[in-house]
């Protein structure tokens, strides 16, 4: 329902006119972020601390140095380090079970001090299956992803999801030569091979679920992504990781809102702005926002070729336009690849000279986004891809 | 022209004579002279020096006797010396006249003038007439032309009356008749009637009937109403007997207001915070795109704001825009705007009178908590065909007033249209170029006399309002009233008033632009009224009103359905909403003394739910939320009942004729709520009836004044406070929507509002110069507070409500150059209003956030904004059929950009926010009027 009336926001912007404005300066007003879940799978937890950033910026700020402690049960306390800027893994791996409840504690050097409402770790349901199906969106073609939850736990009101997607990309002319400086360049060993990437994202969207009101065990499920069927990602492969997560009234309050809030503003549709009420409190009355969690997790992958729609559409292809092959003399390797940037081109192939014993006259080259698909993800084939 | 009209020069004194010795003798300071001095010059000489004002009717004097000069003149500050210099101008000219009274000089050809108690009287009508019509094509260019507004027309021919025979010294008689405006033979209601010796009192019905008992004899009569020329009569009186008067309006060729019978009026009423208006008050306000309009003035007047420039509805004494009771011809009117509020929906030559209660809301209305706007539609020409219209570049208007049966059925027609969108076309952005917006009114007006004491009132109005945007939305909306309403006269003293009304109002919006997704959203509410009301009036100090109100609501709160057989769209509807509303009243004026008098009154309500109910019950531990959603339920009619006692008292105590002290309570319920989280009222706000979740809103209101007349009326002040605590007012939860929304209470917060202010007003209502000053200090907050985190705001502390705007000042002025030429100047300055402002931005599960401030805790750039206009009339004299006039207004002329709202857009690069500005630069219109 919400996206077919969103159309008539633009309404009062039409009538008038709009000016830049300025906002005052509020470099003081810092906010914590805090998104941490305990699973039920053993492992190093992991807690995501970040500030947030001002409004002409879109970086995310990591916050550094903080002291943060899981209690479980109110007895064994877990600490955890960060690992990388912001990202927070406990020293000890452990695990919640259902009915336990755990508490997260964020103590600050400069002393401000932040603490999580009592959680209790929750059970969740199995993800029956993730399905991929061609329809259209707003006329155009597509496959969209959606994920099928039986409920079959009556203790499990809430559901709420997150996916990863990782799809395969090719590059036409695939470097085969690496320049190590002056004229000279070797060939690519097999780690070094840059033909095939692996590219991974978050999804993006708040997906929550009451399942009262909404079930997604039916077969249209919740749809999670909708991906327009020349997009890249449905050139070669993309597989989808989903993780469902269960909450409760409070985390599902939290995660709606969220969500509901994530619309744009300036339009006579728009909802009433604020911040999400969340489990984490600050002492001193610090703003803070995020939500502590202990859950275990359900989840699936699944992988979606193009060819599991014959016939249904056509995936597009690499624009070979901007791929012109040049060439280099191998004299001329160094002084070139200083000027033109070794990270704007790569050497796609050696030209031999006639000769006995053949000698190198030089490489093609060609613009890295043709040549090195480094340029999209990594190289590294993800140990999941099948 | 009946009119007795005297060609004014007001004039500024410190003088004179001329070249007699005495005066010279007495002049020690300033002492000037003259070589060559006229009449004419002399007069301007005084106005441009002294504070006396001299008045002439006719401009012929000037003439008569510029060929005389004096070739010294010496100036002194004596009255003496003054008189002295008149009287050597007028010494030789048998049938011209002087009269001086305190700086007052009158000086009339062919008519002695007179002064009985500072009013002054005219001895011969007939004769006046004649000089009217006469002094009307004198040349009034070099005189400075102001009117002089004689403050009472007498009769001095004794009238006898009555059957001589039947004469007894000393017998109580009746005089009866009717009192008609001159021109139209439109009865006049509320005419004082009484008798200057015999101290009896009484006022006319609404047929403008009235009967005075008095003694047998001599009497002088006296008939006063607001805007017209008093009269006095004197009659014999020797049995009951019939006497009508005809009322003339007061300067009416000038255009100006003058009340001068209703000067003292803030002071003398026992009721506070009233605001009439009277039609001729917003002729000379600066049009905005070329049209008068009634909202835009009362939101000049104390105590009322907007949310913004273009904001729909009005905000009165810190309550929201749905707490107003707007009512025309009695039925309430739900959108009062078009065009997105840059016009309000009345069609300015219709209406008849306008008052806004903002304080003491009488009892027999009810079922909304801050204001009353009752607008009456004006009963037709009783006697010949009238018209009156204008063009201007955008719309043009037509009313005309046909009376079909004379003196027993007339009627009004008029209407309203766009005729382009010129508006659109001024802006640079091609897709608000090449957009439509549109609208229409019509308005039908007429009565039956049935007899002197019953007549019948049928009202009709429609309007409908569209919006092309971006060619792939439409918006409609229409405003539809209907009233038939009775008046009867059972008694002297008992007037019995039934009326019954129809309002309507829906919107509809329309996407087709992807057919896939093309729909169709609808809302529509239809309210049905009863309402009857009776005033007894047992002697001249008590009033009382009793009645009963019934009003029914019948509402679609939202359906949305596909429009195209490709569209997706899921029809889907809201269950209807109906509803009862009932109120039962009482009010008692009474007149304690002079100095004392009180209103005092009590509004029992009643609300109900009058069709089944599909409701919901919640989980009580937990905030409602659809998904703490229990059980679904039926209610059956009446199960949801709300009622209450509102009682109303005001209160005046006159410390002397000029000054008086007043204080009133209120308290009010309001059962319908428009539900809006952008702050004004736009097309597709929602409105909800009380329901068992969402509690009547209940406001009460303590107020005093204080009211001071200077300068014998001319001057108004007045200085009030208020004080208001709110009830179960509304604000929303974080996140929440509410088209099509099935869970309104799950999104909805009620909590306590507070609000309080200053108000204060100096008006000049006539004069060359008129116009007025008003400073509001305003103050509104709510708080939310609740057990739930998820349903407090701001801490559960009072925050500043939307419409939160702590200074207001507003100047109107008219400055009338001569008959022809007046100008007008407006300035406006107010407080920019609350807003919710992002601060920073984050990112939550890859997801970005905003993260904002507190609740309306920043504020909007504040508001300026200056106005003026010219208005030229064409011809001045009133005696030709047709009259024609031009009006250019600019509005906005300085052109700036003042902030309607503030918002934000999200881009790849970060947030960006914006000013929105409704009109950035200077709209000037042209108007055409005309009347015939």
């Amino acid at each position: 329902m919400k996206s077919s009336y969103s159309h008539i926001g633009v309404l009062v912007v039409l009538f008038s006119c709009s000016y830049p404005f300025a906002l005052e300066s509020i470099d003081d007003n810092k906010v914590l972020i805090v998104n941490g879940i305990i699973t039920g799978d053993l492992g190093n937890q992991q807690i995501e601390l970040s500030l947030a950033a001002s409004l002409d910026t879109l970086f995310i700020i990591p916050s550094s140095d903080a002291e943060v402690i899981v209690t479980k049960n109110f007895t064994e306390t877990y600490v955890f380090q960060e690992t990388t800027p912001g990202i927070y893994k406990s020293i000890d791996p452990f695990k919640g079970e259902v009915g336990d409840q755990f508490e997260l504690a964020i103590n600050y050097p400069s002393g401000e001090s932040y603490k999580s409402e009592v959680v209790t770790h929750k059970p969740t349901v199995p993800i029956d299956s993730i399905a991929a199906v061609y329809s259209t969106n707003n006329d155009i073609g597509g496959v969209e992803v959606r994920v099928i939850s039986a409920r079959s736990n009556e203790a499990v009101k809430y559901l709420r999801w997150t996916y990863d997607e990782t799809y395969e990309i090719k590059v036409p002319f695939a470097s085969l030569f690496r320049w190590v400086g002056g004229n000279k360049a070797v060939t690519r060993d097999t780690t070094e091979r840059v033909e095939t990437c692996w590219r991974t994202i978050k999804g993006e969207n708040v997906f929550i679920r009451d399942l009262n009101t909404t079930a997604v065990d039916g077969q249209l499920g919740l749809p999670v992504r909708f991906i327009e069927n020349d997009a890249v990602e449905l050139r070669h492969k993309v597989s989808f990781l989903v993780t469902q997560y269960t909450v409760d009234f409070t985390g599902y309050s939290f995660w709606n809102t969220f969500d509901r809030i994530l619309s744009e503003n300036g339009s006579l549709a728009d909802v009433q702005p604020g911040n999400p009420v969340g489990n984490i409190y600050s002492e001193e009355g610090h703003a803070v926002i995020g939500y502590f969690d202990a859950s275990d997790i359900a989840q699936k992958r699944v992988f979606i070729k193009p060819s599991d729609f014959e016939g249904q559409f056509t995936t597009s292809k690499f624009d070979w336009d901007r791929c012109i092959q040049r060439k280099v003399r191998i004299d001329t390797l160094g002084k070139w690849m200083t000027e033109v940037g070794e990270e704007n081109y790569s050497l796609y192939r050696e030209l031999d000279q006639p000769g006995n014993p053949p000698s190198v006259w030089g490489y093609i080259y060609v613009l890295k986004p043709c040549g090195d698909c480094r340029v999209y993800g990594t190289n590294s084939k993800p140990e999941f891809w099948q | 022209m009946k009119k007795w009209t005297l060609f004014c020069i007001w004039l500024c004194f410190s003088l004179a004579s001329y070249s007699q010795k005495d005066c010279l003798e007495y002049d020690v300071n300033g002492v000037q002279s003259y070589d060559s001095v006229s009449l004419t010059s002399f007069i301007h000489y005084l106005h441009d020096q002294t504070t006396y004002k001299v008045y002439m009717n006719d401009s012929t004097i000037a003439e008569m006797v510029d060929q005389k000069y004096v070739t010294s003149l010496f100036i002194s500050k004596t009255t003496n010396c003054i008189q002295s210099a008149f009287d050597f101008f007028l010494a030789p000219q048998k049938n011209v006249f002087i009269e001086y009274l305190d700086e007052y000089v009158f000086i009339t050809k062919d008519v002695k003038l007179f002064t009985v108690r500072e009013s002054f009287l005219i001895d011969d009508s007939e004769d006046l007439n004649e000089l009217d019509s006469g002094s009307r094509q004198g040349n009034t260019g070099d005189l400075l032309g102001l009117m002089l507004n004689p403050e009472s027309v007498s009769r001095p021919e004794l009238i006898e009356l009555g059957d001589r025979a039947l004469y007894q010294t000393d017998q109580n008689v009746k005089l009866s008749g009717y009192v008609r405006e001159e021109s139209t033979g439109e009865p006049l209601i509320g005419v004082s009637v009484h008798s200057v010796n015999g101290s009896s009192y009484t006022t006319t019905n609404r047929f403008g009937y009235y009967e005075l008992l008095v003694i047998s004899g001599n009497h002088t009569i006296q008939v006063n109403y607001s805007g017209k020329q008093p009269i006095s009569q004197a009659i014999r009186i020797y049995s009951s007997a019939s006497l009508d008067f005809e009322m003339i309006e007061k300067v009416v060729a000038l255009n100006e207001v003058v009340i001068s019978a209703d000067r003292d009026r803030n002071v003398d009423q026992p009721e506070m915070g009233i605001e009439r208006l009277e039609m001729s008050k917003i002729a000379y306000i600066p049009k905005v795109l070329g049209e008068n309009d009634i909202l835009k003035v009362i939101l000049a007047r104390p105590g009322v704001k907007s949310v913004g420039e273009g904001a729909q509805g009005f905000n009165v004494r810190g309550g929201n825009a749905d707490q107003n009771l707007v009512l025309f011809d009695g039925a309430p009117v739900y959108n009062s705007s078009h065009f997105f509020g840059f016009f309000s929906i009345f069609n300015a030559d219709i209406i008849g009178s306008t008052e806004l209660y903002k304080s003491l809301i009488p009892a027999q209305y009810g079922g909304r908590l801050s204001s009353v706007l009752d607008i009456r539609s004006r009963v037709g020409n009783q006697e010949e065909v009238a018209g009156v219209g204008g063009i201007n570049p955008i719309s043009a208007r037509l009313t005309v007033d046909v009376p079909i049966i004379k003196d027993k059925l007339n009627v009004i027609a008029g209407m309203r249209r766009t005729h382009s969108s010129w508006i659109l076309s001024q802006f640079k952005n091609t897709q608000v170029k090449n957009s439509d917006a549109s609208f229409y009114d019509l308005t039908f007006k007429s009565r039956y006399t049935i007899d002197s004491d019953q007549a019948i009132d049928v009202s009709f109005y429609n309007s409908g309002d569209e919006f092309n945007l971006l060619s792939d939305t439409l918006f409609h909306y229409n405003n539809t009233l209907l009233s038939g309403r009775y008046y009867s006269s059972i008694s002297d003293q008992l007037n019995l008033d039934i009326s019954a009304t129809y309002s309507g109002y829906d919107y509809l919006i329309d996407y087709t632009e992807i057919p896939e997704q093309a729909f169709q959203i609808e809302f529509g509410i239809k309210e049905l009224g009863l309402k009857a009301v009776a005033v007894q009036s047992p002697s001249e100090v008590e009033q009382r009103e009793v009645g009963v109100e019934f009003k029914g609501y019948f509402m679609q709160p939202g359906a949305i359905r596909a429009n195209s057989d490709l569209s997706g769209v899921g029809d889907f509807s809201l269950e209807d909403e109906n509803s009862l509303e009932m109120g039962l009243f009482v009010n008692e004026k009474y007149e304690f003394s002079s100095q004392l008098s009180l209103s005092a009154g009590i509004r029992y309500s009643l609300y109900g739910n009058i069709s089944s109910v599909t409701s919901q019950t919640y989980d009580e531990s937990l905030p409602l939320d659809q998904s703490t959603i229990q059980d679904t339920v039926t209610l059956a009619p009446m199960d949801i009942l709300y009622h209450g006692l509102e009682p109303r008292f005001s209160l005046r105590y006159s410390i002397s004729p000029y000054t008086s002290l007043k204080a009133s309570y209120n308290r009010t319920r309001q059962y319908i709520n428009m539900l809006s989280n952008t702050v004004s009222i736009s097309p597709i706000d929602v409105w909800k009836l009380s329901d068992e979740y969402i509690q009547p809103q209940i406001g009460d209101q303590f107020s005093v004044g204080i009211y001071k007349n200077f300068n014998k009326g001319i001057i108004e002040t007045s200085a009030e406070v208020y004080f208001k605590n709110f009830q179960n007012i509304l604000d929303y939860k974080i996140g929440s929507g509410f088209i099509l929304n099935e869970s309104v209470e799950t999104d909805v917060l009620q909590g306590k509002g507070r609000s309080y202010g200053m108000e204060l007003l100096v008006e000049k209502r006539t004069g060359k110069l008129s116009g007025w000053i008003s400073y509001t200090y305003s103050r509104s907050f709510i708080k939310i507070a609740s057990d739930f985190p998820t349903e407090t705001i701001n801490d559960a502390n009072f925050f500043p409500t939307n419409y939160d705007r702590p200074h207001d000042f507003s100047l109107i002025s008219n400055y009338k150059l001569n008959r022809r030429w007046s100008f007008s100047f407006s300035a406006k300055y107010s407080s920019g209003r609350p807003g919710t402002y992002p601060l920073s931005q984050y990112k939550l599960d890859n997801n970005r956030g905003l993260f904002y401030s507190n609740r309306n805790e920043y504020r909007i750039p504040d508001y300026f904004r200056i106005d003026v206009g010219v208005n030229l009339d064409k011809n001045l004299r009133t005696v030709k059929k047709y009259h024609g006039s031009w009006s250019l207004s600019v509005y906005n002329v300085l052109g700036r950009d003042n902030a309607y709202s503030v918002y934000f857009t999200t881009t790849q690069t970060g947030v960006r926010a914006y000013k929105l500005s409704i009109f950035d630069s200077p709209i000037p219109t042209i108007t055409y009027n005309f009347s015939f």
